[in-house]
Parts: C-alpha cells; structure tokens; sequence
C-alpha cells in the first residue's frame, strides 16, 4: 500500500501522455535504434506464431470433441456388423435347408436386418418387425400356413417363428436348431 | 447413445474421432503447404509456421488414433497389428495402406527438423511424397473407416479434401510459375579491371632432380 503512489490533484489534472501536444513533448526522447527496432518486430512475429500456434490446439480439439460427439451420438458402434454377417449366415444355412421359399425368409430377414441398423439397442422393434415378416410368410404361402400357425404358437418370438415356419415344411429338427440361432445374434 | 454405451466403445471411439482429426487436419495442412509452397500465396510467411503447426496436430492425432486401439476391448490388436503393416488380420489391405501412411507421415513430418543433415533440396524431393500419404490416408479413411458412409463425415472431409485435390492438381499438372529472369551483369570493362596481381614465385619441384635422372635412367 505505501509502495503505491497515491494520486494528486495535479496529476489527476494534467492530461494524459498521449493528450499532450507533440511539442510539449521532450525532444531528446531516445528513438529506436535498428537493432532494437529489429528485436521488437521479432518479437511482434514470435507472439503472432504462437497466437497460430495455440489457435490450431484448439481448432484440432475442438475437432476431436466434434468427432467425438457426433460418432457417440449417431455413429454405429460396429456390433450391428457382426449381428448381419451372423445373421446372414444363419438365413443362408435355413435357405439351404428349406429351399422352397427362400425368397420370403431372406426378405424378412433383410427387413429385420435394416430395423437393427437403425436401433441397435432396440429388441422391441426388431421382435415388431419380425412379427410382421412371419405374417407376411403366412398369407405369402397357402402350404405353410399350418406349421407357421404352430411356429407362432409355440415361440414367442416371431422371428424364430418366421423362418421355422419356412422350413419345418421339410424337416423340423434342423429348422429348430436353426431358427433360435438367429432370434439371438439379430438381437444382439 | 446412453453413456453406459459410450464407455463401453471409449477407445473405439477415440480412435475413430482422433482418425477423423487426423484426415482434417491433414487435408488442412496440405493445403496450407501447396498454397505457400507453389508461391499462390505472398506476402504471408507465416503460413510456414501455420503449415508446421497443423503437420504436427496431425502426427499427435495419428498417435492417439493408433494408441487408442490397444484399448478396445472388442478388436484387441497388438501393438505389432497398429504398427507393423499386413500383420492385422482385421481388413488387411486398408488396414496396411494406413499404416504404411501414417509411417510415412511421421517420418516426413519429423524430418523438417533434420533437414540440414538431409540437405535442402533432397529434403525437397522427399516432402513431395507427403501428398502420396495423404492420398493413402484418405483411401484408409474412406476404405476401411467405420464412419466413411456417414454423411457428416463425407461432407466435413469434402469441404477440406476437394481443395487440397485441386491445389495438388494445379501445382502438379498446372503452367509452373515463371521465375524472374535474372538480369545479367555487365561485362566489366577491360580498361577498368583491377591489376592482375603479380604472379607468385612459383616454388621449384623438389623431385625435379630425381625425376630427370630417372627419365635418364628409363631412357
């Protein structure tokens, strides 16, 4: 507090530096010489390349964070990936099995497929969904139509029902073994 | 996605971000270095430090990008799957084309600070060769990405790639900018030439003796 020097009315009256008139000014004000002249602009430059500097930092995290939020929001966290190859490996062996309306299974199961993808973490839709394609399979095929009434009948989920019902026309132990394969790994 | 989810895929997804900066700030620095590089731009020399800056957020984000894999608790590759090409199983072609680039990035990066050992200009011809990493960068971004069909991710990298490609193609397929021809000097006059400085006594050959006798002996 001592140290500080408190302010007088003379200099509260007089004007600022900058206000005076250049005359007023002494003349013998020590100029800039080259050198330091040099030593400033120097200066001058390192500041501005480290304002860059510290402006890219933060452009790049401001990317990163972008990035970040927008693929923890909306991007696919690759397990739907997994779920289609192993879902489409399971439509494969039941359209070997059965044979006689692979058209419709892989068309529901495409539908399902294309529900996952949207809601990876959504059962209920994709058991919606599958309700439909079993429905769609028993108004599709007039010969089927009894072994899907047993297929909905027995297992509550509907996609096991749909392609249970496409091949339990041939052989029903191999379409039950295949049909619960695929209710897992399309939800999951 | 609720944030069990998003702890669950930490490093899956900070890899997949710090890859997405990377290409960004890439495509950036590319840019800022054929702007500068190809004289379309005077006046601003700081666009050398800007293009520096923005090489070496790019290495760091290639780093975290490979790192943060070691953590993913789905694809668990080793450290010899990030970093040695055509050992990862996991999509091999992309997946070597972008490990081949990012070696080439670092490397070429990080040899800016050695090239007066290097020397200027083979330093030069060798800098040349971080577009082709670019171009391998951006092949393993848009084959192998996760995140390559999304639509915010092809159009942030189209607003910094297309200028980066047009910049590479005017600089490389473009009329090269004529160098100022140098002005020659005039002959000096004859009659003004400074003084020839009076020729040294050149010294005598100490073997001139010997030489001459064993002329004489060959003779």
């Amino acid at each position: 507090m001592l140290s500080q020097r408190v302010p007088t009315v003379l200099s509260m009256s007089e004007p600022p530096p900058s206000e005076r008139p250049r005359a007023d000014r002494p003349s013998s004000e020590p100029t800039l010489s080259p050198k330091e002249l040099a030593q400033a602009k120097l200066r001058a430059r390192a500041a501005r390349i480290g304002r860059m500097r510290k402006r890219v930092i933060a452009a790049s995290l401001a990317t990163f964070v972008l990035a970040f939020g927008v693929i923890a929001v909306d991007g696919p966290m690759g397990a739907t990936s997994a779920a289609t190859s192993q879902t489409t490996a399971s439509v494969a062996s039941s359209s070997g099995t059965s044979g006689t309306s692979a058209d419709s299974t892989g068309s529901d199961q495409s539908s399902i497929l294309g529900d996952d993808s949207s809601s990876s973490d959504g059962t209920t839709s994709s058991s919606g969904n599958s309700t439909s394609s079993s429905e769609n399979q028993t108004s599709s095929s007039d010969d089927q139509t009894t072994s899907s009434g047993d297929d909905s009948s027995s297992s509550g989920s509907s996609s096991s029902g749909s392609s249970g019902s496409t091949s339990s026309s041939n052989s029903g132990s191999s379409s039950s073994g295949s049909s619960p394969s695929t209710v897992t790994t399309s939800q999951s | 996605m609720p944030a069990a989810a998003v702890t669950e895929h930490l490093f899956w997804i900070t890899s997949r971000a710090a890859g997405t900066a990377a290409l960004l700030l890439s495509s950036l620095a590319v840019c800022v270095g054929l702007l500068f590089g190809g004289k379309l731009v005077k006046g601003r020399p700081d666009l050398r430090h800007l293009h520096e800056a923005l090489s070496l957020a790019t290495i760091v984000a290639l780093v975290v990008h490979a790192v943060s894999l070691l953590g993913d608790s789905f694809m668990h590759p080793s450290l010899a799957d990030i970093t040695i090409p055509f050992v990862s199983g996991y999509m091999r072609l992309w997946t070597t084309v972008g490990i081949v680039a990012g070696w080439a990035f670092v490397a070429l990066g990080l040899s800016y600070y050695v090239r007066d050992r290097i020397g200027q200009q083979r330093w030069k011809k060798l800098h040349r060769f971080t577009a082709l990493a670019w171009l391998a960068g951006l092949a393993h971004s848009f084959g192998e990405g996760t995140d390559a069909g999304a639509t915010w991710f092809i159009v942030a990298t189209a607003i910094v790639v297309v200028p980066a490609f047009v910049l590479l193609i005017v600089r490389h397929l473009g009329p090269t900018t004529p160098q100022p021809a140098r002005q020659a000097k005039p002959a000096r006059p004859v009659a003004q030439a400074r003084p020839m400085p009076q020729a040294r006594p050149v010294a005598p050959s100490r073997p001139a003796r010997h030489d001459f006798a064993r002329s004489e002996i060959a003779r």
